[in-house]
This record gives C-alpha cells, sequence and structure tokens, in this order.
C-alpha cells in the first residue's frame, strides 16, 4: 500500500503548545461602553449590573452601570453599557 | 429603517420569559437560531422581542429551559390583518385601489409642451393627437421614436424634439429652426419707382438723382429717383436712390349695404351643463334639461393641479346661450353713418400713414340696397425702392 502519510516539512511552522488559539474568546472593546466578545458559549448571568459570559477556557464577568446585552447569537455577545471591571474566572 | 421594515411586515412580540434561569432561555433561542432583541433583565426574569414567527416555535425551548413566556404586546402587519379579518371588504377595496392605480398609470394623464416660441403649442398638440399622443391615450403601445421622426417631418419649423414619457406625464421638449436671415440688398444700386399713380407734392431725396418734379404726374412704375448718376468726368456712377417722394392719390371705396338683414344676439336665458371630466369620459353633474332652438355654446373647463402635474381629473362646464334673432331695417340716414363709420375705421388702421386731403360720399339707393362710394385724395410716399442690374 502507498504512503500517504503527510510528513512535516522543515520550514513548516508549527503551532504553539502554550497558546491555542482556535479556542481563544476574541474581545474588542469600544472604550469601556462596548463590548464585542466572539467565541460565547452561553450567558451565565444577565443583570443590569454584572453580565457574565462563559467560554471554551473561562468565564468572562462584566461590572458596571446600565449594562444590557445588544445582540446574542450562538457564539457572539456584545455588551453596551458603562463597564468598570472585567474579571477572568476559570 | 429597513429593520423596523422587515420587523413590520412579519410582525414581533414582546414577551417576558419566567423562570429561575432566564439566561438559559436566552443560550438556548440563540443555539437554535432564534433571533432575540431589545433584551431587558428583570428579578427571575427577562423580557425581550422576537419575531411572530419564531415565539411559535420557542413553546418546547422553554419548556427545556423551564420558564413562562407570556406575551406583553404584539406589533405588526399580521396582526393588523388578523384584527380586521373579518372585514373582507376592506381587503378587497385596498386590493381593488392598488389594481386601480396599477391600470390607470397605464394611460396618458397630461402632456405638457415647452421650448416653443413661433410654434403655437395648440397646433403641436394637434400633431401629437394625430400621431397618437393626447390625454387618456393608453401608452404602452407608443413608439417615441417614430413619432418623434413623423412630427418633424411633418413640421419643418422643428430642428430637435425630444417626447419624455415619465410615469403618467408626457413631456415635449421641442427646439425650433433658426430663421433664414434676410438678404441685405442694401448696397445694391437702384431706382427709386412710383408705387402708385398720383401728382407729386413734396420730393425729398436723400441719394440719386430726381428725375420728376413738384406737380408732376406719375403713373405706376415710373421712375422718381434715379440711381444712375453722371460724372464731371462723364462716366456713369451707380447709386442706390433713396427718397421720400409724397404725392396726392385718388382711391374709392364702395360698400354695399342691404336695406334689411337679419343678426342674432344673445339673451340673459342661459344654461348651464356641468361635467365631471375623467381621462377621456364626461360624466354629467347636473340635470340640465333646458334646450333653445338657437343657442350658442362656450365651454369652459379647469383640470386639477398637483405639485405642477395636470391630472385627468376636472370639471367642464359648457354654456347654452339663447339667441334671439332680430330683422333690422337700414334708412338712408343710418346708412349713411355706417359708410362714415366704416370710412374713418378705414383711415385709421389701413391708412395710418397718409394724410386724407379729401372725402367724398356718395350713396346711390337700389331696390334691395345701398351702394355707398367714397372717393378720397390721400397725401402719402408712393416711392418704391427698385433694384438693378448693373449689366442693364
Amino acid at each position: 500500500m502507498p504512503k500517504n502519510k503527510r510528513t512535516a516539512d522543515k520550514n513548516e511552522r508549527l503551532p504553539s503548545p502554550m497558546f491555542d488559539m482556535g479556542t481563544m474568546p476574541y474581545i474588542e472593546m469600544l472604550g469601556n461602553r462596548r463590548i464585542t466578545i466572539e467565541g460565547s458559549t452561553g450567558i451565565l448571568l444577565y443583570d443590569s449590573e454584572n453580565i457574565k459570559i462563559n467560554t471554551c477556557k473561562t468565564v468572562i464577568s462584566f461590572c458596571g452601570r446600565g449594562m444590557t446585552l445588544r445582540c446574542i447569537s450562538s457564539s457572539c455577545v456584545e455588551i453596551e453599557g458603562f463597564v468598570t471591571d472585567i474579571n477572568f474566572l476559570s | 429603517m429597513l429593520l423596523e421594515i422587515i420587523r413590520f411586515l412579519r410582525g414581533s412580540v414582546d414577551f417576558t420569559a419566567n423562570g429561575k434561569f432566564p439566561e438559559r432561555f436566552m443560550n438556548i433561542t440563540a443555539k437554535n437560531g432564534v433571533n432575540l432583541w431589545n433584551p431587558v433583565p428583570k428579578k427571575n426574569a427577562i423580557s425581550a422581542s422576537m419575531y411572530l414567527s419564531d415565539y411559535k416555535k420557542i413553546r418546547t425551548l422553554a419548556r427545556k429551559s423551564r420558564v413562562k413566556t407570556r406575551v406583553t404586546a404584539k406589533h405588526g402587519l399580521p396582526f393588523i390583518a388578523n384584527r380586521y379579518k373579518a372585514r373582507t371588504g376592506l381587503f378587497a377595496g385596498a386590493i381593488f385601489g392598488i389594481i386601480l392605480c396599477i391600470f390607470l398609470s397605464n394611460f396618458i394623464w397630461s402632456v405638457k409642451i415647452s421650448g416653443t416660441e413661433e410654434i403655437s403649442n395648440t397646433y403641436l398638440e394637434s400633431l401629437l393627437e394625430d400621431n397618437g399622443i393626447s390625454v387618456g391615450v393608453w401608452k404602452n403601445n407608443l413608439d417615441v421614436d417614430q413619432i418623434e421622426r413623423n412630427i418633424q417631418r411633418k413640421c419643418g419649423d422643428i430642428r430637435w424634439m425630444s417626447i419624455n414619457i415619465t410615469g403618467s406625464l408626457v413631456t415635449v421638449e421641442v427646439k425650433e429652426t433658426y430663421k433664414k436671415p434676410k438678404y441685405d440688398s442694401s448696397k445694391n444700386p437702384c431706382n427709386v419707382k412710383a408705387v402708385k399713380d398720383g401728382v407729386i407734392t413734396r420730393i425729398q431725396a436723400y441719394n440719386g438723382k430726381p428725375i420728376v418734379t413738384k406737380g408732376s404726374g406719375v403713373v405706376n412704375g415710373q421712375i422718381l429717383v434715379s440711381g444712375l448718376d453722371e460724372t464731371k468726368q462723364g462716366d456713369m456712377r451707380y447709386l442706390r436712390a433713396s427718397a421720400k417722394v409724397y404725392a396726392d392719390v385718388k382711391e374709392q371705396r364702395t360698400l354695399t349695404i342691404p336695406k334689411k338683414f337679419t343678426y342674432s344676439s344673445a339673451t340673459d336665458n342661459f344654461v348651464d351643463r356641468k361635467n365631471l371630466k375623467f381621462l377621456w369620459l364626461d360624466f354629467p353633474c347636473n340635470l340640465a334639461f333646458e334646450n333653445y332652438d338657437n343657442f350658442v355654446s362656450t365651454v369652459h373647463g379647469e383640470n386639477l393641479f398637483i405639485n405642477d402635474v395636470v391630472l385627468p381629473v376636472g370639471f367642464k362646464i359648457q354654456t347654452d346661450r339663447e339667441l334671439v334673432i332680430t330683422d333690422c331695417s337700414v334708412t338712408k340716414s343710418r346708412a349713411e353713418e355706417i359708410a362714415k363709420t366704416d370710412c374713418i375705421l378705414y383711415e385709421i388702421f389701413t391708412k395710418s400713414k397718409s394724410s386724407l386731403t379729401s372725402r367724398k360720399i356718395s350713396i346711390k339707393e337700389n331696390k334691395n340696397d345701398y351702394v355707398l362710394t367714397a372717393d378720397y385724395i390721400f397725401n402719402e410716399n408712393i416711392a418704391g425702392q427698385v433694384d438693378f442690374d448693373v449689366t442693364e
């Protein structure tokens, strides 16, 4: 049988074992007024002063005032309000 | 704006989801592709909005997330349609109205002409009508290019024209041809000749050699001032003769006035027949049964204007005015008065550049009419420039 096994090229760059970028959430902030999180797996808490978003690796907690969810989809959440604190909870 | 229109057409509901974990409900709906908007957190509850079609699907999702949903408000077209479901006439009327609008938009409602200076709009309208463009015509069959060509071929004064059909309005733009400038023959040599027979009273020669003198009688076509002049060296010089030659000219006019004649005059009796105009149709609006044996009709119409666009809806008023036929007989003195008036009008309007030297009116009475003869002597300029060729 012919061998179809792929062999690594000498110059090919291997992914770093330290960071798996594919599973990391992508957070985009517009000042402290608007935050977009891509790679969310669900909303754990929704309150006007505290919103907790679950991602693959971690839970992100946003504290602030008058916070609302502008858009919710299966993998993306957009928060709007006055954010005062962001915590990464494992 | 677009999103609001889509939401209005699809219909949306505002609802409250009560339960221990309303966040779970949000996660489940998001994973199942259900769009939520305006989520507002409350104590053990969440209020949000979603499409009506999605709300019908979320019953099982709500059961899974152990929340109870309750509709607080309904928005959009499906609810409005449902409200008036029993009133089918309303829908039928709306649909009929839309179809009527679409149908009527296929007709020409008004024709607007611009750019005419010498050509009359009425003439152009008649040309357009001959070629099939008028109010109330089905516009989809019109071959505009062919019509433009036909009209330009028929009316030589049109240099360029464009017919634009915008909706139900036809705009006709016209450019007229440039007039050929008059050939300036002011440098050609010419003679001054008499245009009428008469006795010369005064000569004002500006250029040329006068041949006739004051008091001499001349006939039509006779040279008064010559354009040929002899120099001191004996050569001939060609001039453009110019002069004003005044002469007493005899003229006779004859007017025949019948002794008895009839004329029609309008009385105060009239009938207004009002019609509602719509496209090419006229609908009578009042019952006017009165008819006269002799009458004269005047038609006055006005169309409705909206935003400078003439609509094919308007009023047409036809006024029938009664005429009375009167027999009239003319006496000799009356005939004389008529003759004098006629003579004065002739002198004022036709002979405005001549001065009256004498006027003699004679009346001859026949069996049925009076024949009035006016013998005039006018003092007027009889000079007329006539070019001649130097080879003559």
